[in-house]
């Protein structure tokens, strides 16, 4: 039941949060290509995949993976307005942008994700070696 | 803005929980190398999403009722960090064939999924 609470928690931070930073640089950055939802979801990937290796080196104890992955980090991203937005630009016949949004969310999604878990097994390797496990 | 943030808060809380569980029971009946958890939610959000912007637009809908349901409920119910992550981890386990699969699964089905739910919001 607790695990539950750490998520409405972590949930209501993160879709506030994407809120806020979506509102921000939607505003800045107005235009036809959704920067704002693009944003969080390159951002809460690169955070997904820093995190995953903490957890997986036991450097947070993973009674915090409910409130930080699933709560916060998952409702930080968003696969429905991006989806959304995406199939909208293919609706009004600009392919280009569409093709665009549909690469720059999946592409860097993976590729910030791929960084985060990378750079973060270089630098507990490099400085923090007694808290390094192998496999990763 | 208070109130938004308000409405965007419980919607994510409640999208989030509901995310869990239903992650949670989906991967629990199909193990496979997919994440077929994240895959359900995400095609699940995109139904309602195309469902409701079609009421939005063709019926009703005031600005607290899209904070609430859209940017906060399914906002949180469908993820986009955990899709990436999975999809990072099938390639580097080799497995290109399944990550490929993911990536299409994902965006065009739920693409498709959500153009079926705003066809469904013009009929009723």
């Amino acid at each position: 039941m607790l695990h539950l609470i750490f998520i409405g928690i972590g949930g209501a931070l993160g879709a506030v949060s994407r809120y806020l930073i979506d509102f921000f640089i939607t505003s800045n950055y107005p235009g036809e290509l959704p920067f704002g939802t693009l944003a969080v979801n390159l951002v809460g990937c690169l955070i997904i995949g820093i995190v995953f290796v903490i957890f997986y080196h036991d450097i947070i104890h993973t009674r915090f993976n409910p409130f930080i992955i699933t709560g916060f980090l998952g409702a930080l991203t968003t696969f429905s307005s991006y989806a959304y937005a995406t199939l909208l630009l293919i609706e009004k016949g600009n392919f280009l942008l569409a093709g665009i949004n549909l690469l720059a969310n999946n592409l860097f999604g993976i590729l910030f994700a791929f960084l985060g878990a990378k750079f973060t097994t270089y630098i507990i390797k490099k400085h923090f070696l007694h808290l390094y496990k192998e496999g990763k | 803005m208070i109130l938004n943030i308000i409405f965007v808060a419980i919607g994510g809380s409640i999208g989030a929980i509901c995310r869990y569980k239903i992650d949670k029971e989906i991967n629990k009946k199909i193990k496979h190398h997919i994440s077929f958890g994240t895959l359900g939610v995400n095609l699940v959000g995109l139904f309602i999403i195309g469902f409701s912007y079609s009421m939005f637009t063709h019926h009703f809908g005031s600005e607290h009722l899209k904070l609430f349901l859209v940017t906060g409920f399914l906002g949180a119910l469908t993820t986009f960090s955990s899709y990436a992550l999975h999809t990072f981890k099938l390639f580097e386990q080799g497995k290109v064939k399944y990550a490929i699969i993911n990536i299409l699964l994902n965006n065009f089905l739920g693409m498709f999924i959500a153009l079926l739910g705003a066809e469904l919001g013009k009929y009723i």
